[in-house]
């Protein structure tokens, strides 16, 4: 199957027509999205729309964009005008948000064909897309498994080829862990290398919008478009963006990578953990020079992760209130009515973070949770920057384990939460970090590897990436057809 | 030091979530798994030697930047479009002031 660059290439020399390459798209989401459950709403028409105006554009001899005629699908954190965006909660029920996310522009704007929202954990915040308030989705290699998440329903989008490719976000690890769940190729930038205006808050400190692809250099291109300064979002850096695309290619020989072995001593499947073993051979086998490293602090990362993230949600979901937008409450005074939209609207699992962020920040509580995790994050970002003063990459796991099963861990919030443990560093440091997929295990399940790079070295990054993308093609589940 | 049950109920009336229909057992669940939580957060006393300054975002990034003139916001109809009670003007709540 073509990924999405080659698709693009062919919708340009005019050998595939967009709208039927967006109706072989549609026609597999239609035979197989009820079972799956990835998509929350899909814009079929405005797509036919979108292809249609390609196709024409082709015709008339206009130019086309890096992305024309190209089928993605994007989480519904994601703002747009003529979709609802409900970030998987009864608080957003069908909102329409009056202004497009930076990077819907952006993908509009290189010719992509939107198919429609996919499905989340609620506001971003799981691990399984399990606390979705509208629908389960299943892994598409094995549904009585979890496709991950948050990013649950992009990530099993791309896989099941609904869609060439799809937008997450990556607060903790819900790009990589999805991406990792499902045999796709899943990227979390440099935090700062890609707008986050029109991304719904979760931890604004570490929010960051994604790629998933089914190719490491469709990932790259993806990229490219995504990636630049915005004067809507001041923590967006104004930097140049580099050629992404073209990096992907580039060798790897003479590169230093520091392998977080004791990472890997963690993970329990003795499967995931030969796999992870095998791709380091192939980078050796490609001349870079391995290491073994520790990042000093790294075993914090839970702690301070859930601190930070819950308390920057807690003051982030404080806007939800039933009165300028979202789910109405019921009651006689105004204080009753915020409160019944909030409890009637919000899920179990984000009342959880928001009441434990709300302690967190707390008199009396604050510094001694809310100002040691800042601190603690500071520590764990400076032991990445001293790896990267010796290293140009790191490598480890991207979760301790295999897909787990549907309902798992569903009473044991801890227990989910130690699913992003090899997540979460890179995420506090703000470092680029990769899901790249490895094959399957021998149970059906897939494998994958997590790469790191020092900040705004994506291009790196891709390089490893696809590296290990030649020694480990990646079939599509059964029953996906070409 | 975990979450009691006097503190949960603060807390949900601090975030706006306090409700006194809660399914039975709800609450005593929350305050079990918040002090698991909290228990394991508590590691992050050891994790500090030389602490360093507690800095909110881990990167810092030359900032994109706009020239400090006014914008056209949202029109009053596009942000009231999306208001469950509206008068077309203003957004409309119970009255707060007597």
């Amino acid at each position: 199957m073509l990924d999405l660059c080659a698709q693009a290439e062919a919708v340009r020399g005019g050998s595939v027509r967009a709208e039927a390459l967006l109706e072989a798209h549609l026609e597999r989401a239609d035979r197989a999205d009820d079972a799956l459950g990835a998509f929350l709403h899909r814009s079929t028409e405005a797509a036919r729309s979108a292809a249609r105006a390609v196709d024409e554009a082709r015709r008339s001899g206009r130019t086309l964009g890096p992305l024309a005629g190209v089928p993605i699908a994007l989480k519904d954190a994601l703002c747009t005008t003529d979709a609802p965006t409900t970030c998987a909660s009864r608080m957003l029920e069908g909102y329409v948000a009056p202004y497009d996310a930076t990077v819907v522009t952006r993908l509009r704007e290189a010719g992509a064909v939107l198919v429609g929202k996919t499905n989340l954990d609620e506001f971003a915040m799981g691990s399984s897309t399990e606390h979705s308030a509208y629908r389960l989705t299943r892994n598409p290699w094995s549904h009585e498994h979890a496709p991950g998440g948050s990013s649950g329903g992009s990530a099993a989008v791309v896989a099941a080829r609904f869609s060439s490719a799809a937008l997450g976000s990556d607060t903790g690890g819900s790009v990589r862990q999805p991406a990792a769940f499902t045999g796709v190729y899943g990227l979390k930038p440099t935090y700062g290398r890609v707008s986050r205006y029109g991304l719904v808050a979760f931890a604004s400190s570490l929010d960051q919008i994604g790629p998933f692809a089914t190719s490491v250099r469709g990932a790259a291109r993806l990229l490219s478009v995504l990636a630049g300064s915005d004067p809507h979002d001041a923590t967006c850096a104004d930097l140049p963006v580099p050629d992404f695309e073209a990096a992907s290619s580039r060798p790897v020989a003479g590169l230093r990578i520091g392998v977080l072995t004791d990472w890997i001593e963690q993970v329990q499947d003795t499967s995931l953990r030969a796999g992870i073993e095998a791709s380091l051979q192939t980078l050796r086998d490609a001349g870079a020079i391995l290491e073994t490293v520790a990042w000093t602090g790294a075993e914090h990362s839970i702690a301070a992760y859930y601190v930070i993230a819950s308390a920057e949600a807690s003051t982030n979901l404080s806007r939800y209130d039933g009165i300028r937008f979202g789910r109405p409450g019921r009651g006689a005074t105004l204080r009753e009515r915020i409160r019944d939209a909030r409890v009637q609207g919000f899920g179990p699992e984000v009342k959880r973070r928001i009441v434990l962020g709300t302690f967190v920040l707390s008199s009396g509580y604050y510094d001694a949770y809310y100002g040691k995790a800042l601190q603690v994050r500071r520590g764990i970002a400076a032991a990445a920057d001293a790896l990267f003063a010796r290293y140009d990459a790191l490598i480890g796991p991207v979760t301790p384990e295999l897909p787990f099963r549907l309902g798992a861990r569903n009473d044991d919030p801890l227990a989910m939460y130690r699913s992003d443990l090899f997540t979460l560093p890179a995420s506090l440091a703000g470092i680029p970090a990769a899901s790249v997929p490895l094959g399957l295990a021998p149970n059906g399940l897939p494998l994958a590897v997590q790469l790191m790079t020092r900040r705004w070295d994506e291009a790196t990054l891709l390089a490893l990436s696809a590296t290990l993308e030649r020694a480990f093609p990646m079939p599509a589940p059964g029953g996906v057809h070409a | 030091m975990g979450i009691d049950l006097a503190t949960l109920l603060q807390l949900e009336r601090l975030a706006a979530l306090d409700t006194e229909t809660a399914p039975a057992g709800a609450r005593e669940k929350l305050c079990d798994d918040l002090s698991r939580v909290l228990d394991h957060v508590r590691s992050l006393t050891s994790a500090l030697s030389a602490a360093p300054e507690p800095e909110p975002e881990a990167v810092v990034a030359p900032a994109s930047l706009r020239a400090d003139e006014p914008q056209p916001g949202l029109s009053r109809e596009a942000a009231l479009r999306g208001a469950p009670h509206t008068d077309g003007l203003t957004f409309v709540v119970p009255r707060i002031v007597p």
